[in-house]
């Protein structure tokens, strides 16, 4: 029964196709967009991770990139002191999260979403701060260098081979965390975004719903800096900034946090912006400003809501409905 | 058969200080020197053809932000570089094309873009230690030779080049061996003892203080270090820092702190009595051009001195080389050069040398070109260290005294050779 | 220049400096300074969250236009005080600019998207500092009759420094009197209050927020347009302040005033003998006094929640 309805999810047709094109990209041969790509599975884990806590959960934060950079520089130090191995220092990377999200959640969880925003720009401030003091672990601004992709487990060091390496766990990531929303669970963060004071009532702890999530979020944003970091070769603390925290925030208001795959669509806008505009990088800080002004008077929805309002008027004037229905397929 | 060490230290030893006197285009190869009048190419022999027409070189700057001056001097060495020697007929008949773009705006993405997309033959430029040590990173995947020519960091050349082997990174500027080592040097001639430092809060501020003190400490062990302040890296403002180094009974202070940071700091300094209080001032970086005009005649001097220095000084070597491309500049750009615009241009011109000596864009062969060269630059003669491909030549540092000009200029040049005050192989 | 000379109690000896009462006095003076900056940059954004609810993330991108508009109107009229005043007036009429266009029509929204708005709104006032000013930092000098100081030991304080010191208490002073003893501040109050009841009286909310926006990006512009001449204002300067702006409204509670004077105050003389005392440690201080404040009250040391 969960399989039919798995199947005729469009996300879930969504995430085959984006899959099956992700899989093809490296058979061009163009170096340059196989990174390009592998950057764009990178930056949509991460929006995807903050779309849990901003879209579904309703909590702002602006410290998001506390995660990605505990699991990049995790990553990195587990390869090159520990074990080298990119494999495993993925994994310890990505475990990193736990910790810092149970430690840090539970000092700011417990408070209006205003101040919750402010306390997650102070704590990610403060990553940022111990990353450059700590020079004898973490190389101060000049950051660790030489991030192995030749373990002894995993020889991933053609730009092919660390591709797939890096789409195998995109697409995983992508498909449990959907499955993860669909879920029980899913549900009760949902009902926590659309309406937390309602939410005691039903017996459970706001708390401890939004430490879920913000662990959950927190493990999936560590897995994108764990495999930026792989990516890279090289992790610098500038990864932990607070502006860096903004970027998957605007991938998702871009794409539109109210649709699953919307953080994603974002990221891709967001590269393909930043990637041709790399020669007007003076002004698209301009761009993006507008663009978030745009977004918040008028498209609440996002790129991702434009969209569906498109298909959807698109199906009620050419009374296609039927269509939909004959296919199979409900939205 | 005279060995290369000796050989560099005579002409080391001749150099500094003294005039070399040569035209434009002396290429010395170890062992034997080739007068040649002109760069090769109007009287290239047909048959030394390089395989494309067009050799395009990638040009990594800072363009955004606070710093972008200096992204804006890498352009401007870059350029005249290119035009000189396409006006000469390029590089054995192929023309040089620069393509430019912003180092802060992901500095990974712009170099694979550079190679990959734009195809370019060279990257050159970068000024953020942080964005060279990404970039280095990466250098055998993008396959093609770079240059730094401003990150100061050391670990680009003893660890990207000498431990990791990454051969295809060099750097045509002196590094942090400048700011810290050859700073202890100008210090111990100095009739003060005690010491304090002001130094950004960044791996590059934090090494030059290391060096300073740990080399100082060696070359004259009665010298104490008071205190110390770290400014974050964009500080505004200085006055704690100042305050604080004001409260202990220092004489002399040492910052690495440059750029439009510096100029902040050095007005604040007058304004809270650094100036009646300290007096020795090592600025590491005061001659960088862009503080040295933006102060003018307001530059402050010590009792002792206000000693600076940069990667290159305009002043030095007298060289007609160094002479006439000063007068390039000036003509062109209505300023002195800054030595980052130096060390882009003579840049290129390895590059330049480089190509003409293999003919080919085979990286290995240009490696192999480039390990050991000994360059006439602007900036002196500057040679290639095999073992880490870090240009060895001399910077001075010099005293600030005002003659009158829109920017002041230095007296009391001192100059040690290089290789006493850079580090060597195997840099434990 | 002057010189106060205190005569130095006896000197602690900790570690390898002299704690001398002068150097104490001499840092905490440049503490108030520092305090009084966070103080302009902070007052704003209290009042403008006092009164609507709203956290503009647009707040140091205000504070740093009143630089860059000092920076050309001393150098086209050479007039330091009247520059001082055009810029704290056209920035406010920025503000004001904004507020109409944009901010009123979500003041009954989510506040996450309020948030959202006014960081939209921040970099766009970013970016347009970048096109009109260009992207090379821009500085004045001290006018001649403000140079000089005086020395505190060895350290010199200029008059300069004294004089923002002075600016804001009085700044304090004035808005204090304003809300409590003006007309135009007793309906301030009552908006802040409650919004529905001030409506009844007859109070138009609209032009209440409209003129809180105007004094509290006015009064960000006069912070920006002091330090322009201590130091240059430049792109990047923005998102650097704001940080700062934020944590002092949070440890102080936002919404309140004296709070936020106090709590400014505090930041930047705590922060200044750290410097002193223990240099390696001071960001790491405040960062973590506000965690430490948030985590055990809240709402502020002088919240109201």
């Amino acid at each position: 029964m969960l399989l039919r309805n798995v199947l005729r999810d469009v996300n879930v047709v969504l995430i085959v196709i984006l899959a099956f094109t992700l899989a093809l990209i490296p058979l061009t041969g163009d170096r340059f967009y196989i990174y390009i790509t592998s950057l764009f599975m990178v930056y949509s884990l991460f929006a995807l991770s903050y779309n849990l806590l901003f879209g579904y959960a309703g909590l702002l934060s602006f410290g998001h990139a506390m995660f990605f950079a505990t699991g990049a520089y995790v990553t990195a130090l587990f390869t090159l002191k520990v074990f080298r191995d990119p494999l495993v220092g993925l994994i310890i990377g990505v475990m990193s999260a736990i910790p810092l999200a149970l430690i840090v959640g539970f000092l700011s969880l417990r408070h209006t979403r205003v101040y919750f925003a402010i306390l997650t720009l102070a704590f990610g401030m403060l990553i940022y701060a111990v990353l450059v003091k700590w020079r004898s672990v973490t190389g101060g601004t000049d950051g660790l260098v030489g991030i192995p992709k030749r373990g002894v487990i995993l020889d991933i060091s053609s730009p092919q081979a660390y591709y797939y390496f890096i789409l195998v766990f995109f697409i995983i990531a992508v498909l449990s965390l959907y499955i993860f929303i669909k879920s029980r669970w899913g549900l009760m963060i949902r009902a926590l975004g659309a309406n937390e004071d309602r939410l005691p009532f039903t017996g459970h702890s706001v708390l401890t719903i939004r430490l879920y999530t913000f662990t959950a979020s927190g493990l999936i944003a560590a897995l994108s800096g764990s495999l930026y970091s792989i990516l890279m070769g090289v992790v610098t603390p500038d990864i932990a900034y607070w502006t860096f925290s903004a970027e998957p925030l605007v991938m998702t208001l871009l794409g539109g946090s109210t649709y699953y795959m919307g953080p994603v669509l974002g990221a891709f806008i967001f590269i393909t912006l930043t990637t041709m505009l790399a020669r007007f990088a003076e002004y698209w800080l301009l761009l993006l400003g507008l663009a978030i002004i745009a977004v918040v008077v008028g498209f609440r929805g996002g790129v991702s809501g434009v969209l569906v309002l498109a298909v959807e008027r698109l199906m009620r004037s050419v009374e296609a409905r039927g269509v939909w229905r004959s296919l199979g397929l409900k939205t | 058969m005279v060995s290369r060490r000796d050989f560099i230290r005579t002409v080391g030893a001749g150099v500094a200080g003294l005039a070399v006197g040569s035209v434009l285009g002396w290429a010395l190869k170890p062992g034997e020197v080739k007068e040649v009048v002109e760069t090769v190419t109007v009287t290239a022999p047909v048959e030394r053809r390089l395989p494309k027409d067009t050799i395009k070189i990638g040009v990594l700057g800072i363009r955004s932000g606070l710093w972008a001056t200096y992204g804006e001097f890498i352009e401007q060495g870059a350029r005249m570089a290119a035009e000189e020697i396409n006006a000469r007929g390029g590089v054995l008949g192929s023309r040089i094309e620069l393509v430019f773009r912003d180092e802060m705006a992901d500095v990974v993405k712009q170099a694979r873009e550079l190679v990959d997309v734009e195809k370019v033959d060279f990257i050159v430029g970068i000024d953020s230690s942080g964005n060279a040590m990404r970039v280095g990173g990466i250098v055998d995947e993008l396959g093609k030779i770079l240059i730094v020519t401003h990150a100061a960091t050391h670990r680009l050349t003893e660890e990207l080049v000498y431990k990791q082997g990454k051969k295809l990174v060099f750097r045509s500027s002196v590094p942090v061996y400048q700011d810290g080592i050859l700073a202890a040097y100008i210090a111990k001639d100095l009739p003060v003892r005690k010491w304090v430092g002001i130094n950004g809060d960044y791996e590059f501020g934090r090494v030059s203080w290391d060096f300073f003190t740990q080399t100082l400490k060696s070359l004259r062990p009665d010298v104490e270090f008071l205190a110390e302040q770290w400014p974050k890296f964009g500080t505004e403002d200085f006055k704690p820092f100042i305050s604080a180094l004001l409260a202990t009974d220092g004489e002399a202070l040492f910052t690495s702190i440059w750029a439009i940071e510096l100029v902040t700091l050095q007005r604040q300094l007058v304004e809270m009595g650094g100036y009646r209080k300290f007096k020795a001032v090592i600025s590491t970086l005061g001659y960088s051009m862009d503080v040295a005009y933006a102060l003018g005649r307001d530059y402050p001097g010590a009792e002792l001195g206000t000693w600076v220095s940069g990667r290159y000084i305009w002043q030095y070597p007298p060289t007609s080389v160094n002479k006439s491309f000063v007068e390039s500049v000036r003509t062109r750009y209505g300023r002195y050069p800054a030595y980052s615009l130096e060390n882009t241009y003579s840049a290129i011109y390895m590059i330049k040398a480089a190509l003409e000596e293999t003919v080919t864009l085979d990286p290995d062969a240009l490696i192999k070109a480039l390990e050991g060269m000994v360059i006439m630059t602007p900036a002196g003669v500057r040679w290639i260290r095999p073992e880490d491909h870090q240009a060895v030549y001399e910077v001075p540092y010099g005293r600030i005294a005002h003659k009158g000009a829109e920017i002041p200029l230095l007296e009391d040049l001192k100059a040690v050779p290089a290789h006493v005050y850079y580090r060597h192989p195997p840099f434990t | 220049m002057y010189t106060i000379g205190i005569h130095p109690l006896p000197k602690l000896i900790t570690g390898v400096w002299y704690v001398s009462l002068e150097n104490f006095l001499a840092q905490s003076l440049i503490g108030l300074y520092k305090g009084s900056f966070y103080w302009l940059l902070a007052v704003g954004l209290t009042l403008i969250f006092g009164v609507t609810r709203i956290i503009n993330f647009a707040h140091a991108s205000f504070f740093v236009l009143g630089g860059y508009l000092m920076f050309t109107s001393y150098t086209y009229t050479g007039s330091f005080v009247l520059s001082l005043v055009v810029s704290m007036i056209v920035t406010g009429l920025v503000g004001v600019f904004f507020e109409i266009l944009l901010i009123r029509r979500i003041y009954r929204v989510n506040p996450i998207y309020q948030l959202l708005l006014t960081f939209g709104i921040a970099l766009v006032v970013n970016e347009f500092q970048k096109i009109i000013w260009g992207k090379f930092p821009k500085y004045v000098d001290i006018p001649e009759y403000m140079r000089g100081g005086i020395m505190i030991g060895d350290v010199g304080i200029s008059y300069y420094v004294l004089t923002i010191i002075g600016l804001g208490f009085l700044i304090l002073i004035l808005v204090h009197f304003i809300i409590n003893t003006s007309l135009w501040g007793l309906k301030v109050r009552t908006v802040w209050r409650d919004n529905v009841v001030a409506q009844v009286l007859g109070i138009n909310p609209n032009a209440v927020y409209t003129s809180v926006f105007f004094l509290g990006t006015a009064l960000a512009g006069l912070g920006g347009a002091l330090m322009v001449a201590l130091h240059p204002v430049g792109p990047g300067l923005g998102d650097h302040l704001i940080v700062y702006a934020f944590i002092v409204v949070v440890i102080a509670g936002l919404g309140n005033i004296m709070g936020a004077f106090i709590v400014s105050i505090l930041i930047g003389v705590i922060s200044s003998l750290a410097a002193w005392l223990a240099p390696e440690v001071d960001i790491l201080i405040v960062y973590s006094i506000a965690a430490l404040v948030l985590l055990l009250k809240p709402e502020g040391l002088f919240g109201e929640r």
